[in-house]
């Protein structure tokens, strides 16, 4: 069942096959992949969207673990569950409504952040329009929607560190870096990193938010590469093309599906060493 | 009063502290923007796109 879908997609991408073209499908061998490796917007594209995955992964994770520490050194603050749960609705929210709504805020004329602003003594903002601001304010949505999920991560990740050992390390007096390096780091290290490698792995795809906030633009400032190849898909309906463009996209999750399975290897072999 | 009565763990009384405050602000500021859409779902659409925004328009309030 999942490896049909995948063996056509490999298939069709080493023809030219385009849905409006009254010729059926021809076999061209690689020209398709040659074409994408030549395609300048395209590795444009590709560039980009490993920009907004790093910036967005860094962000996320640095604002994630703050967050998360906060929420696990005040275990006994009031109210903490219903806290939690206001902060993680970003996460759960359908990534549709959550571009469509960002827009409304963000529209410049009726948006009510744009009202805040003017409302401050400041003058309004393009967010969404201006190409110096455009891929930033993705960036912010993004991370927005995703910062309670490595705070989340880093909640399980805290949570799995032994209270003896974290008891022994207040006892013992030690200093709260060499607590990190030497009591919370060895066990919190895998789930983190799970974490990231998932983000990693869901922010390479984004396409929603992109679509709907800016549908690539200005220009081609915040086109990633899942819209380029929606593009291809079913604008130009141009299937050979977009096949081997998700065939690129492919290896990529394979590379970190790669990696997320040798972190797993990597923690089941320190618990049967442990 | 029985023995486990009084053992049982209670929430620390006293003044809020500042990692309570921040924690719940941090929950707070992420939930903003759902809660703003949430008070635009609630209200009737002419009022929606009203500049500046009609943060109190409830008793026009319809279920669409």
């Amino acid at each position: 069942m999942n490896i049909l879908p995948t063996i056509w997609m490999l298939g069709l991408s080493f023809y030219d096959y385009t849905l409006t073209s009254s010729k059926g499908a021809t076999f061209t061998g690689f020209s398709n992949y040659l074409d994408f490796v030549k395609n300048e917007q395209l590795s444009q594209s590709v560039s980009r969207t490993f920009v907004f995955l790093i910036i967005a992964i860094i962000c996320q994770t640095f604002l994630g673990i703050l967050i998360g520490v906060l929420f696990w050194k005040n275990d006994k603050m009031p109210g903490r569950r219903f806290a939690l749960t206001l902060f993680f609705t970003p996460m759960v929210v359908t990534p549709i409504a959550t571009a469509l709504f960002w827009k409304l805020i963000l529209d410049p004329t009726f948006g009510v952040m744009n009202y805040f602003l003017t409302s401050l003594g400041l003058s309004k903002v393009d967010f969404l329009t201006d190409s110096n601001l455009a891929f930033p304010t993705l960036i912010v949505v993004d991370t927005w929607m995703w910062t309670p999920f490595m705070a989340l991560m880093t909640l399980a990740a805290l949570g799995s560190v032994p209270k003896a050992e974290l008891e022994a390390a207040s006892v013992d007096k030690l200093p709260i870096h060499r607590q990190i390096t030497t009591v919370i780091w060895p066990h919190a290290k895998f789930i983190l990193m799970l974490g990231i490698l998932l983000r990693s792995i869901d922010a390479f795809k984004t396409m929603d938010l992109t679509y709907i906030m800016t549908n690539g633009g200005p220009g081609d400032r915040t086109e990633l590469i899942a819209l380029s190849l929606y593009r291809f898909a079913f604008k130009s309906f141009k299937l050979g093309y977009a096949s081997a463009v998700s065939v690129f996209l492919l290896f990529i999750a394979i590379a970190l599906t790669a990696i997320y399975l040798h972190v797993l290897n990597a923690r089941k072999k320190a618990e049967d060493q442990g | 009063m029985s023995t486990a009565a009084t053992m049982k763990p209670s929430r620390r009384k006293g003044p809020i502290s500042f990692l309570t405050l921040l924690a719940w602000s941090t929950s707070i500021l992420f939930f903003l923007p759902i809660a703003w859409i949430i008070g635009t779902a609630l209200k009737p659409k002419t009022t929606v796109l009203d500049i500046p925004p009609n943060f109190y328009s409830f008793r026009h309030f319809k279920i669409y």
